[in-house]
């Protein structure tokens, strides 16, 4: 990175916290600080919701998604709309009507005190853990590729992060969100667009899209019944609904989000702002990953996209096995090229027969080249048994170091850090108003000032991004660390979800029923966890399922109980 | 929060949430189409 690139990159993101910092400052009332500005309108909260769940990894791994798979992972979010709906519909009255600070509170109101003590304890275990995550992921990658410090990256953005955060709560976090996410958009749109001049000058972008769909970067849509396939409509629409509910309508960072509208109109229209606009986000980001790919074809890649781990082990390359796999990959690629023009030539002249025979070589090239990186990826393993060799997370930051012009490079590398500061930020920012309402204001110290509540909310988000800070300096200590704490999440979230859609649905189960049900529920859990080998994205339903089930079974056992207060009740 | 806030959308077009509750899931429905549609004319 050049000066320029440090200075766009720094004074971006130091600008927009000092700027959170002061326009928040001196905030002494506890509303303010735990639900932000009172009058935040529904676009305000529309881009909170998005850059909360927009994290680095979004905007770092997603175009690499597009690159290496292409745009069918762009199904995993057709649930949501429908999510957000019924969020909209029937979870944001709830909480407004309520007057919550957070998610669990409500749980209290609706249930007791033991069944709020358990979501909220739930929600910080699950959210504690992966708050080390949102900093990690993206430190890691950009340490290796820019030869930074890991530590220092880690330390250096937490710090900051967790002092503005501190400093003007919520409304900071708001504040702030609204202007990374311009930053992140200001770098995607101009990667995409420098992306697009790069392509060759005689390349339109029809031809661009039949390169990309020709070898199956384009197939968005897969309405199959195959469980095993990874990602296909039904399971978008029908898992992407349940994990966008309980993301989106349980977990405290992100019903903070929209709780804090002047009215339920503006937290509606918020939330329906994410509705329409998430799917087309996604599209565009894969869509960025899959120009990437016909960049390219006509653009010699790297062999192996993490060039400093192939760096590392090209040095220690006593056979050359390294040196002649990336000659192969060379004269493969230089081969596949001139057959794609020649596919494209037979197109243009509108000879079908040339056109397939063409279209089928240049397939037969791309295979051979994805063997010969195949084949780089069990070398690097042979040397190294403890390489990583999933490179898809390197595509794009590789694109952007070696064909983007300086400044650029800053405004991208800024993009990252906001999205992974934005999300980072609303994380601490949940979880310590979690810890301050369910637990401190609610159990150690009742009837004390704002003030006094506002000063405990900020030692606990500095806490809490301390205790992420120390998981992510030592993260790499961990084996698949990222999927670790998905499947934590996936443990989690069906019980949690289940406490919610009892309250809401089920009028007639009471606190006592759904208590033990939930925990009955997690436990059976775990016992599957550890006795099955199915996939971990299943246990949200099962839990889910189970404890809806068990707290039906347990309240029939134990008799009619006293309605929730007619506030709490669907209208 | 009064029972208009909870019924009046404020917008031009939509005066219910019935009716913006539709125009997401038709706006979600039209992008499930082009996607399609871009599936099939590049497959």
């Amino acid at each position: 990175m050049s000066p320029l690139d440090f200075l766009v990159l720094i004074g971006s993101m130091v600008g927009i916290a000092v700027y959170g910092m002061w326009r928040t400052r001196g905030r002494q009332n506890l509303t303010a600080y735990l639900k932000g500005d009172p009058n935040v309108g529904w676009a305000a909260i529309g881009i909170s919701v998005m850059a909360t769940q927009a994290s680095a990894i979004t905007f770092i791994s997603t175009p690499g998604q597009g690159y290496q798979d292409g745009l069918g992972f762009v199904q995993n979010y057709f649930g949501m709309p429908l999510a957000l709906i019924i969020i909209a519909a029937v979870f944001l009255p709830m909480y407004r009507r309520s007057n919550v600070y957070t998610a669990y509170e409500f749980l209290g109101h609706r249930f007791d005190t033991k069944t709020r003590l358990l979501g909220a304890a739930l929600f910080l275990l699950q959210r504690g853990l992966a708050a080390g995550i949102t900093i990690y992921a993206p430190a890691i990658i950009l340490s290796t590729v820019f030869g930074w410090r890991l530590d220092l990256t880690i330390i250096l953005s937490g710090l900051l992060v967790i002092i503005y955060t501190v400093s003007g709560g919520s409304e900071a976090v708001t504040l702030t969100q609204k202007y990374q996410l311009a930053v992140i958009f200001g770098g995607m749109v101009t990667a995409f667009v420098v992306l697009l001049a790069r392509l060759p000058s005689n390349l339109s972008l029809t031809d661009a899209l039949t390169v990309a769909g020709g070898f199956n970067k384009l197939h968005a849509v897969d309405f199959s019944l195959n469980v095993k396939q990874r990602y296909t409509f039904w399971s978008g629409l029908l898992g992407g609904l349940f994990l966008s509910l309980s993301y989106f309508g349980t977990d405290q960072s992100q019903v903070q989000r929209y709780i804090s509208g002047a009215s339920l109109r503006e937290s509606r229209l918020g939330l329906m702002f994410n509705a329409v606009f998430k799917i087309p986000m996604q599209f565009f980001i894969l869509l960025l990953g899959v120009l990437v790919f016909v960049f390219y074809q006509f653009e010699r890649p790297p062999v192996f996209f993490n060039e400093t781990a192939w760096n590392l082990q090209a040095k220690h390359d006593p056979g050359e096995r390294l040196r002649s796999l990336k000659q192969e990959f060379a004269a493969i690629h230089a081969e596949k090229e001139q057959l794609i023009h020649n596919w494209l030539d037979a197109r243009h002249a509108g000879d079908r027969k040339a056109e397939a025979e063409a279209h089928a070589q240049a397939q037969a090239a791309l295979d051979r080249s994805e063997a010969v990186r195949a084949d780089v990826k069990t070398a690097l393993l042979a040397a190294d048994p403890h390489a990583k060799t999933n490179d898809s997370d390197y595509v794009f930051i590789t694109f952007i170091l070696d064909h983007l012009p300086h400044g650029v490079i800053g405004l991208l590398v800024a993009a990252f850090f906001a999205a992974a500061l934005s999300s980072k930020a609303a994380e601490l920012n949940a979880l310590g108003s979690t810890t301050t309402i369910d637990f401190y204001r609610h159990i150690i110290k009742r009837d004390a000032s704002d003030a006094h509540y506002v000063t405990a909310s900020k030692w606990f988000t500095l806490l809490w991004g301390l205790v992420a800070l120390a998981f992510a300096l030592f993260a790499n200590l961990v084996e698949n660390l990222i999927q670790a704490v998905n499947i934590i999440g996936s443990v989690f979230y069906g019980v949690v979800l289940a406490l919610f859609l009892v309250a809401f649905f089920l009028r007639w189960v009471g606190g006592t029923a759904i208590f033990w049900a939930a925990l009955a529920a997690q436990t059976l859990v775990f016992v599957l966890y550890f006795s099955l080998s199915i996939s971990y994205l299943w246990y949200n339903f099962i839990g889910c399922a189970a404890c809806v089930l068990f707290s039906v079974l347990i309240q029939t056992a134990l008799g009619p109980t006293n309605p929730p207060a007619k506030a709490l009740a669907i209208s | 929060m009064t029972p208009l806030d909870d019924k009046a959308t404020g917008l031009p077009w939509f005066k219910t949430w019935r009716d913006v509750y539709i125009f997401v899931f038709v706006s979600f429905a039209i992008w499930v189409g082009l996607l399609v549609a871009l599936t099939v004319t590049f497959s």
